[in-house]
């Protein structure tokens, strides 16, 4: 059987334009194992073949070569093919908004609708799952990586261990300030996700003088 | 309606804004636009984080596409940007660690081999035959390294390939035979073992 023998199109042209260094049959062996040969072609290396058999040999390393490349490739790419693309498509920076109430209404319109979508989609990578987190409207920017170590192995791979910064905003009730917000030590009570998980659809804060607590 | 036109109309509707569409038209491409970014990308930065990068900015700049039938060559020139844009912000960033300092002496180099090696399998110390040919291909010209690694993507066809890279079929077949055959010269027969004459 013709190794790639699935013809996917018949070319228009059937002539070969080699250039000066390239030789017919590598174009013709890159059309077998690729599946874009027409019948001319096999007919081509036929003949070509029977005038010299090291060619069948030439198209069985290529077809080889081919395959460990494309798994080569698959391994490569394997977790880039998988990205999906992000809910929104430009970070929202809402700046130093914290005594703006007009920008916390439309926080709480993002938020929920950030939620939504954050629960309608499958997160499938890590990475994808910190690139939604970084469209998310309570973060208000991410600082640049800061690298804490790198380790040489011995194999000559380097290991860098690295903390990711970001900076998020939330806001509390009255009620849930009492309960959960240290004002002396400045700490919080719970961790912020389920902070914003129990402040549901309460109100923006009323704008004040001093947006400190 | 041909492929041609449901591409181009899924264009148009994602231009509009349509968020079906937008994912239909990632689905459709990211296969090929992984391929583009491996042969571009800087040293040190995987491929997952620039398909990130290209995915935002696919969908943040695509009505300003102003032909929707130009999406593909379109589409690569942003991956293009990507990575021309990655490796300009590859030094600060790595500088963070002290490498790369005024003293001249440039360490970057001593970090990024993390993820210089084509292969993701970094576990192995000898590469096998698949990595080898990829680490081979990853030295070619980019002009030859571009249409090898898009002839990766299953059922991408020569026709596709040219599209995307805007050149003849022609061009693609040569370039196509030119690498390949680059690569042979390079390995010889180390990894012609087993097969007969």
């Amino acid at each position: 059987m013709w190794l790639g023998a699935n013809m996917s199109h018949e070319h228009e042209d059937a002539n070969l334009e080699p250039s000066d260094d390239v030789l017919e049959v590598d174009i013709i062996i890159g059309r077998l194992i690729d599946g874009e040969a027409t019948d001319a072609d096999r007919a081509r290396f036929e003949r070509l073949a029977a005038l010299e058999p090291a060619a069948w040999r030439r198209l069985a390393l290529q077809q080889a070569d081919r395959d460990h490349l494309a798994r080569a490739y698959e391994r490569a790419t394997a977790a880039g093919t998988d990205v999906e693309l992000p809910v929104r498509a430009a970070p929202r920076r809402i700046g130093s908004s914290w005594s703006a109430a007009a920008a916390w209404a439309a926080v709480v319109v993002l938020a929920l609708a950030w939620f939504a979508t954050a629960q309608r989609d499958d997160i499938v990578t890590p990475d994808e799952a910190l690139a939604r987190y970084r469209e998310a409207p309570f973060i208000e920017n991410e600082f640049e990586p800061l690298i804490l170590e790198t380790k040489e192995f011995e194999d000559g791979s380097i290991g860098v261990r690295f903390m990711r910064r970001f900076e998020e905003s939330l806001w509390m009730s009255p009620e849930m300030a009492r309960e959960h917000f240290d004002r002396e030590r400045g700490r919080f009570g719970l961790d912020p996700s389920e902070i914003r998980a129990e402040q549901g659809d309460i109100a923006p804060p009323v704008e004040t003088a001093e947006p400190g607590l | 309606m041909d492929g041609a036109q449901t591409e181009t109309d899924l264009v148009v509707r994602a231009q509009a804004g349509d968020l079906d569409a937008q994912q239909q038209l990632w689905r459709q491409h990211r296969r090929w636009v992984a391929a583009i970014v491996l042969a571009h990308r800087p040293r040190g930065i995987d491929v997952d984080d620039l398909m990130q990068d290209v995915a935002v900015k696919l969908i943040s700049r695509i009505e300003t596409l102003r032909e929707p039938e130009a999406f593909r060559p379109w589409l690569r020139q942003i991956i293009l940007n990507v990575c021309r844009g990655a490796a300009r912000q590859l030094k600060p960033t790595l500088s963070l660690s002290g490498a790369g300092t005024d003293d001249g002496d440039d360490r970057r180099d001593a970090i990024v081999p993390v993820s210089a090696e084509p292969s993701v399998d970094r576990t192995v110390g000898t590469p096998d035959v698949a990595d080898r040919l990829m680490r081979q291909a990853m030295t070619l010209p980019a002009e030859y390294r571009e249409p090898l690694l898009l002839r990766c993507v299953r059922s991408l066809t020569y026709q596709q390939i040219a599209a995307i890279l805007e050149l003849p079929v022609t061009t693609i077949e040569t370039r196509l035979a030119r690498a390949r055959r680059m690569l042979r010269e390079e390995l010889g027969d180390e990894f012609a073992a087993g097969l007969s004459t």
